[in-house]
């Protein structure tokens, strides 16, 4: 079953198996913005531009309550995820937070109310109205847990409303966006708030800090709308030519195998496992020192195998602000003892190339050849034709570089500046 | 972000993932409501009875 609203005043509900509208509730005067079920009452939530927020009975299939006083159009209304509480934003720069707690023992009630009755202002009380934006909101969210409101508005800012009791206040505003924000979501599990606008951007912040940690761009399209998936990480983005499902990060973590050692990040730590004795050692805290990388969790894991005499591992991160990270360790990988940690901001990729050499590749996608404590000995200019964009680079035999150019594999010989081999991809071809 | 499936269509106003399947809904203003599957990256249906643009959609937890 799935319940739906549009600009013919209606909300329908239907039935996905039989492919069937069920029934049509009629009653709002206007387009209706957003609808959705209750968790567990028989209730579907509805808001409209006829200024009214309501409640109807799926069951019974009628309306319950209508909820009046904002003063413009109610483009977002949703339930709180275990409270009594809803909240609507409107295009009357307020955002009002509802209480239906005796609405809910009366229906609940077999002697409460009459058949037919429709609910009001005594049944369902205003708890809070968060004023504050100075443009018309469009998108209010509860966080999953804490007691917060998140809310998108025409003024380009989101904010986050602290609630407690009866009393509530602004936390903080979060600006960047460079037009009306359409949407704001939490993160179901994770302190990161997503938005999207009518700039063409989606972006991620970082709930506790309130800063932005990431930016995707569309070039043609304005984004709508944002979902998250209730338990899976899966998100999607609804914009002017289509929709897009996706993950904010991989899931299967970067590892790389060397013998019987499989080097891995997992939860902040780099760990060594060794697949003989089925021992777990933990080797370095991944400190990205406040660098602002998307949940910690780096792209690939690269193990020195050109040094015989000790241990390098380099950890690359992406996103917005990527960098790499190079540890060096004593011997004993068991006692793994790090005597280095060096980080190289704003790279695409780094990778070793000899014992005590690594190639790094950089935001401007120019590479160099650097010492393993980041000091670059020279830069690198591939002998290709034709060559225009560098996406990514590879580890490859002593001195070579395995590169992933335009639409292009090659691998190149450093020291003998030339293609040894060359694969060309097929269009729209993953390389991972 | 990584990308796991995109469809292209008209305006996309409203989203509701299926708590259990592998399902999108897509409500669209030209009036369509469009079922995905996000996984097998096909469309399943479409439901069409709205007059005029739909601007939310939402699964039942069932």
């Amino acid at each position: 079953m799935f319940v739906s609203g549009g600009d013919d005043h209606r909300v329908k509900v239907w039935n996905y198996k039989t492919k069937k509208c069920m029934f049509t509730l009629t009653g709002h005067g206007d387009y209706v913005r957003t609808v959705e079920f209750h968790a567990e009452l028989p209730w579907i939530l509805s808001c409209s531009d006829d200024q009214s927020v309501r409640l109807w009975n799926w069951q019974s299939r009628s309306a319950i309550a209508i909820l009046t006083g904002h003063s413009h159009y109610v483009m977002c209304a949703t339930f709180h995820p275990d409270d009594t509480l809803i909240a609507s934003a409107s295009l009357d720069q307020t955002v009002r937070v509802w209480d239906f707690a005796r609405l809910k023992e009366k229906s609940t009630q077999k002697t409460g109310g009459r058949p037919g009755e429709i609910f009001g202002a005594t049944e369902v009380e205003v708890k809070h109205i968060l004023e504050g934006h100075e443009r018309g909101v469009n998108w209010v969210a509860f966080h999953p847990t804490m007691r917060i409101v998140a809310s998108a508005a025409d003024d380009k800012s989101i904010k986050l409303w602290r609630l407690s009791g009866n009393k509530h206040w602004e936390m903080d505003t979060m600006k960047g966006h460079a037009n009306n924000v359409s949407c704001v979501i939490f993160h179901p599990r994770l302190e990161i708030l997503l938005s999207n606008s009518e700039d063409k951007t989606l972006r991620l912040w970082d709930l506790n800090r309130r800063v932005q940690i990431q930016q995707t761009r569309r070039d043609t399209d304005r984004y709508w709308i944002l979902a998250a998936h209730p338990t899976l990480n899966y998100f999607a983005a609804g914009y002017d030519n289509g929709m897009s499902v996706f993950k904010l990060e991989r899931e299967r973590h970067a590892s790389q195998r060397i013998g019987s050692s499989i080097f891995f990040v997992k939860s902040k730590n780099l760990y060594v496992y060794d697949l003989s004795t089925k021992e777990k050692f933990l080797m370095a805290a991944v400190n990205t020192n406040g660098k602002q990388v998307l949940l910690n969790q780096p792209k690939s894991v690269y193990y020195n195998y050109f040094n015989q005499s000790g241990h390098d591992v380099i950890l690359n991160f992406d996103g917005e602000n990527s960098c790499f990270i190079i540890y060096e360790f004593q011997k004993d990988l068991k006692q793994a003892n790090c005597t280095l940690e060096k980080r190289g901001d704003n790279t695409l990729g780094a990778v070793f190339i000899s014992k005590d050499k690594m190639c790094v590749l950089d935001m401007n996608r120019e590479l160099a050849v650097c010492n393993l404590d980041g000091g670059s000995i020279k830069k690198v200019t591939l002998n290709k034709k034709g060559l225009n964009r560098v996406e990514m680079i590879y580890p490859a035999p002593l001195g070579r570089l395995l590169v992933h150019a335009d639409d292009a594999i090659f691998l190149y010989d450093l020291a003998a500046r030339k293609v040894l081999q060359e694969l060309t991809l097929a269009e729209g071809t993953v390389v991972k | 972000m990584i990308s796991k499936f995109e469809t292209k269509s008209k305006r996309v106003k409203g989203l509701s993932f299926h708590k259990y399947r592998p399902w999108i809904l897509a409500s669209l203003h030209n009036g369509s409501i469009n079922l995905f599957d996000y996984r097998a990256q096909a469309l399943i249906d479409k439901f069409e009875d709205h007059d005029g643009p739909v601007r939310g959609v939402a699964f039942h937890d069932t």
